[in-house]
């Protein structure tokens, strides 16, 4: 993954065919932009984004089969590909995928009203957050970041019956514009600096720079706005009012997909830019994922939405994330957990709050409260059992492997790179998620419905319960065979892989 | 016969590990297990009935093929798990695993017999109890640190449901309070597991997490052992439950359903002390002897305190479950006095514990059952009335206040006599323990079974029934053979404890010799922790070092070095 960037850049066909999956999406949101307003009402916006998502990752396994014949940067060192690359494609790709089947059909019960619109902007997003993490100039990246983040912007308030989505778009839109603001700051004077915008030309210039106070600077400015994506302490004030204000479908979608592209976007350019000034950005990394993971865990223990529970928890998880960026490197494995544990996540996000929203569309109110899973076992005992996987999983517990093995991933990264400290707090930062994880099916299992509560089963749905299932099945597969995923990653420690049995 | 097949006999241990998830899923999947088809779960409960009977008669197999003399390893099984981190999935049991592992195989059929008190939702009871099987018995046989772990934090999923959906009325409580004892316990096991994986990864171990290697070629100083103990000793001391951790118990036993309260007795605290002779001794041999007396004394308070507090019960299910608390005392004792005549009784001591405490439960199950009262105040004269109930209660009191002739008196026996040489005051006072447990069981078999007979209150109690009989004949044989016979399973326990030993020793006297050659300096204050203890190490040592095969364990040390090389 920490492949050096050659120098060879191919032509503008060879750097369409290799960025084929970002072309197909942006063709495929203008082409439903165009005829939506032609065929209107014949033409079902969510198939017609889901073939083109298919399509994209058609055209991503054809670009990773054609692998070495590809350059490794194209439009001249724009755009990188490599195994993070593609790996990031891939599950941006396939979390967008698992995103639409699971809420698609609920987005006008959720209040969106033009559907078309919204999936034009579902499609730029997904495109700007794969291009978030291929992106290997500082121009490009915050191009993308722009163009994922504008079209988050309105997704955000598209349910315009609701002033809380409104109220959503505009905070997220506020303090998104501002972080980015910052971000653009610190890539002014890493330019300035350095005298040049690409991701090589930076690195090269940072380790022949000696104004240390400049360069701390820049590269604090610049991991602002990445830190404000995931959704990190001290930047993670949006998240709990964005996440319950939005539609759910855009939450599911914010919550896993864009974050994990911004993880992967960050985990590039700590690993290639910022690198050799480590001494710079390992205080900063070092804080947000201390605070996120005690902030964040202790602020979902109070919360009745368990919408807000798990933006809380997305905090927490953020933090064991960064743990995981600190131990990057040959050594001591960072990447692939991380990469693991992004895979992890997003099925456990993607699951739990495919359910909330299940919950919620089955009361008047439309609340995620955590009362109405009260007596959940006894009315949906299928879809409890699911949701206590996902809690259990989340909550790093068996029989939920995957979040515990991710966990001891990261972790163990964290302690190879000698952060001994933080791996502890991390552990302990754990075990109070496991209260409030615990707590959901405490109401499932132990609590009868409430009278008030409309127990008859809730209608699921074949897309939404086939997510469910598909959540579910990869969690206990992930955790039973993990190493099939890390060792895509394929950044282990080098001394461990090769004898597996000594006897 | 098809259990001699090759198959079987390769993959036993996880035949035994994995049947029961497997017959948990079949249960959950299969319709016509569901509500509707099986309102009463009669069919799960048969089906779950002659299961676990098939998994006790296939764990059998591994008594019978059991080699008496090889005090290593038996039935090892490897496959690569987590390549990345060095975690195999390593299975295999020596002699002090394979009893527990009967021990679990044999209780659990009980169990699912004994499951006709839970009326809501049987189905999922049994499935949980199957969870819970697969787990306790993945426990008990894993040689790898983090499949260990990983197996320990499955048990507590089902134990959780268990008492969370099919327990008494403060049952939320009593689940939270269980939890958040076991998580704290087990976070601080993972910690120490990570750090002892660390360390190992630095000394150019391959695979960090391997039980057997760690404990052949990993080097630790004192105050690495020192905490690593500490946590170690945390994370089982509070499964156990050793003295001032243990008020987490009484509240999940009451609130447990009766089959919850006899795995919980009968297995589930047996994991602790299982961990401390599996992990914590061997891992940091000379911080275990630095904690000794302390481990002993707590022990021994743990005896005397868990006596006194069961003696002042009204609830005949808290009694029992506060007994628990002084009975593991002795456990804990024996395991602290670290000899092989007080181990082997700790471990025999367990395997009683599970019996006789695993039939109190029932008992007291069958009279709640009846009455929906466990109040000792509300009995009375039960002998006349109800005489075959009565004449089991006699049978388990006798061997829960460990008379000769009975299981108890064995493990007992051996406990105070291995722990005399090393802790002569303190097993003393554990003697007072004894007479208070005559004291405690024989006022409650007073107060119950004798005296008054209230007929217009309990007139129409009835006594145990065909079914309920059934799981109390094979307990009440194995009271009197493990009482009168005890050859046979110390005979198995015995080159297992005396490898265990000289393996102990040899790697403790390795670590101080390192120690001393590596840093000069400290030796002062190296000599210094250990002036406190030479009382203790003059008084085993004799004992362990008269077992041998030191020079054996020496000579493994050195293969596996080259070989990591």
């Amino acid at each position: 993954m920490s492949v050096p960037i050659s120098s060879s850049t191919g032509g503008l066909l060879e750097g369409i065919a290799a960025t084929s999956p970002f072309v197909v999406l942006s063709v495929g949101a203008v082409l439903l932009m165009v005829l939506s307003t032609f065929f209107k009402g014949k033409l079902s916006p969510s198939a017609f984004a889901t073939v083109v998502l298919l399509g994209a990752l058609f055209a991503l396994s054809r670009v990773i089969g054609a692998g070495n014949q590809l350059p490794e940067s194209v439009f001249g060192g724009m755009v990188t590909l490599d195994l993070l690359s593609g790996y990031m494609t891939a599950l941006i790709l396939c979390g967008s995928l698992l995103a639409v089947c699971l809420g698609g059909r609920s987005l006008a019960k959720q209040g969106v009203e033009s559907l078309p619109e919204f999936y034009v902007l579902f499609l730029i997003a997904v495109a700007g957050a794969i291009l978030f993490c291929c992106a290997s100039e500082m121009v490009t990246l915050f191009l993308a970041l722009e163009t994922m983040s504008m079209a988050l912007y309105c997704m955000c308030g598209s349910a315009l019956s609701r002033r809380e989505s409104t109220e959503s778009a505009l905070k997220y839109f506020l303090l998104g514009s501002f972080s980015s603001a910052i971000m653009l700051y610190g890539i002014a004077l890493l330019y300035g600096i350095t005298g040049s915008l690409s991701y090589a030309g930076i690195a090269a210039g940072l380790a022949h720079s000696d104004s240390w106070f400049l360069i701390a600077v820049a590269i604090g400015l610049t991991l602002v706005g990445l830190i404000f994506k995931i959704g990190s302490v001290p930047f993670h004030f949006w998240a709990p009012d964005v996440y319950q204000g939005a539609p759910t479908t855009v939450t599911v979608f914010m919550a896993t997909v864009i974050k994990a592209a911004s993880i992967g976007a960050l985990l590039r350019i700590l690993t290639l830019v910022f690198d050799e000034r480590a001494q710079a950005w390992t205080p900063i990394i070092w804080y947000a994922s201390l605070l996120s993971m005690v902030v964040g865990n202790f602020l979902a223990l109070r919360q009745r939405s368990v919408k807000r529970m798990l933006a809380y928890s997305s905090v927490a998880n953020a933090g064991y994330l960064l743990l995981g960026a600190l131990g990057h490197g040959e050594l001591a494995g960072g990447e692939s957990a991380i990469l693991y544990y992004l895979v992890g996540y997003t099925v456990m996000t993607l699951g739990s709050m495919g359910v909330v929203m299940i919950i919620a569309e089955g009361n008047k109110e439309q609340s995620d409260d955590v009362r109405f899973f009260n007596g959940l076992s006894q009315s949906n005992p299928i879809l409890a059992a699911m949701m206590a996987l996902f809690m259990l999983a989340l909550a790093g517990l068996p029989p939920g492997m995957v979040g515990l093995i991710g966990k001891i991933y990261l972790f163990s990264s964290a302690v190879r790179a000698d952060f001994w400290g933080l791996a502890i707090v991390g552990i302990l930062a754990s075990v109070i998620g496991c209260y409030y994880y615990l707590n959901i099916i405490v109401a499932m299992y132990f609590k009868p419905a409430d009278k008030a509560v409309d127990s008859r089963p809730l209608s699921i749905g074949i897309s939404r319960g086939a997510v469910l299932a598909f959540c579910a099945i990869a969690i206990v597969l992930l955790g039973t065979f993990p190493s099939s995923v890390y060792n895509l990653g394929l950044n282990s420690p080098p001394a461990q892989i090769a004898l597996v049995a000594i006897e | 016969m098809f259990l001699e097949s090759a198959f079987i006999n390769s993959n036993i241990l996880s035949l035994l590990t994995w049947l029961p998830l497997a017959a948990a899923a079949f249960l959950f999947l299969v319709p016509s297990f569901n509500k509707q088809q099986d309102p009463q779960g009669s069919r799960s409960r048969a089906f779950a009935t002659i299961f676990g009977l098939g998994v006790f008669y296939l764990s059998l197999t591994l008594l019978k093929r059991f080699e008496v003399q090889d005090g290593g390893i038996q039935f090892e099984e490897v496959l690569p798990w987590i390549d990345a981190i060095g975690v195999r999935y390593r299975l295999g049991i020596d002699g002090v695993s394979l009893w527990l592992v009967l021990l679990t195989t044999f209780l659990m059929p009980i169990v699912y017999i004994a499951s006709t008190s839970v009326h809501s939702n049987p189905r999922g009871y049994l499935a949980s109890m199957l969870v819970l099987q697969s787990a306790m018995i993945g426990t008990l046989v894993a040689l790898d640190m983090f499949l260990f772990y990983v197996f320990w934090e499955l048990m507590l999923a089902p134990m959780y449901f268990i008492i969370g959906i099919w327990g008494g009325k403060n049952r939320i409580y009593a689940t939270l309070k269980f939890v958040l004892y076991t998580v704290v316990g087990s976070v601080l096991m993972l910690i120490a597991v990570l750090y002892v994986a660390w360390r190992a990864s630095e000394q150019h171990i391959l695979l960090p997490f391997d039980i057997t290697l760690l404990n052949q070629s990993l080097n630790l100083t004192f105050a690495e052992e020192f905490w690593i103990f500490l946590a170690f000793a945390l994370a089982f001391g509070i499964k156990v439950p050793i003295f001032p951790f243990h008020t987490w118990l009484p509240d999940a036993h009451v609130e447990a359903p009766t089959g919850g309260s006899v795995i919980l007795a009968g297995v589930l605290l047996k994991m602790g002390l299982y961990g401390f002779i599996r992990f914590a001794y061997p891992l940091a041999p000379r911080a275990a002897e630095y904690f000794g007396p302390l481990l002993a004394i707590l022990g021994v308070i743990g005896i005397i305190y868990g006596a006194l507090v069961a003696w002042a019960q009204t609830d005949m299910k808290k009694l029992v479950a506060y007994s628990s608390v002084s009975h593991l005392g002795y456990c804990v004792l024996g395991v602290a006095a670290f000899n092989s005549i007080a181990t082997a009784g700790s471990i025999y001591q367990m395997l009683n514990h599970g019996i006789t405490t695993g039939a109190l439960f029932l008992l007291v199950g069958v009279l709640y059952d009846r009455k929906h009262t466990r109040l000792i105040a509300d009995y009375g004269g039960l002998a006349s009335k109800v005489p075959v109930f009565a004449a089991l209660f006699l049978v388990f009191t006798f061997s829960s206040i460990a008379l000769p002739l009975t299981n108890g008196f064995v493990g007992e026996f051996l406990i105070l006599v291995g722990s005399f040489k090393v802790f002569p005051i303190l097993t003393a006072t554990a003697g007072i323990g004894v007479v208070l447990g005559a004291v405690y069981m024989l006022t409650l078999y007073l107060k119950t079974s004798f005296g008054e007979f209230d007929e217009k209150k309990n007139g129409d109690l009835t006594d145990v029934s065909l079914r309920e009989l059934v799981t109390f004949i094979p307990l009440v044989i194995l009271v009197f053979v493990m009482g009168i016979y005890p050859q046979p399973f110390l005979d198995r326990m015995e080159p297992t404890l005396t490898n265990y030993f000289s393996m102990v020793t040899a790697r403790s006297e390795r670590l101080a010799a390192l120690t001393a050659a590596q840093d000069p300096s400290s030796e002062e204050a190296g000599s210094e922790e250990e002036s406190g203890d030479t009382d203790d190490d003059s008084a085993s040592s004799p004992d362990v070092l008269s077992l041998g095969g030191i020079v054996d364990a020496e000579f493994h040390v050195m293969q596996v070095s080259n070989a990591s090389r």
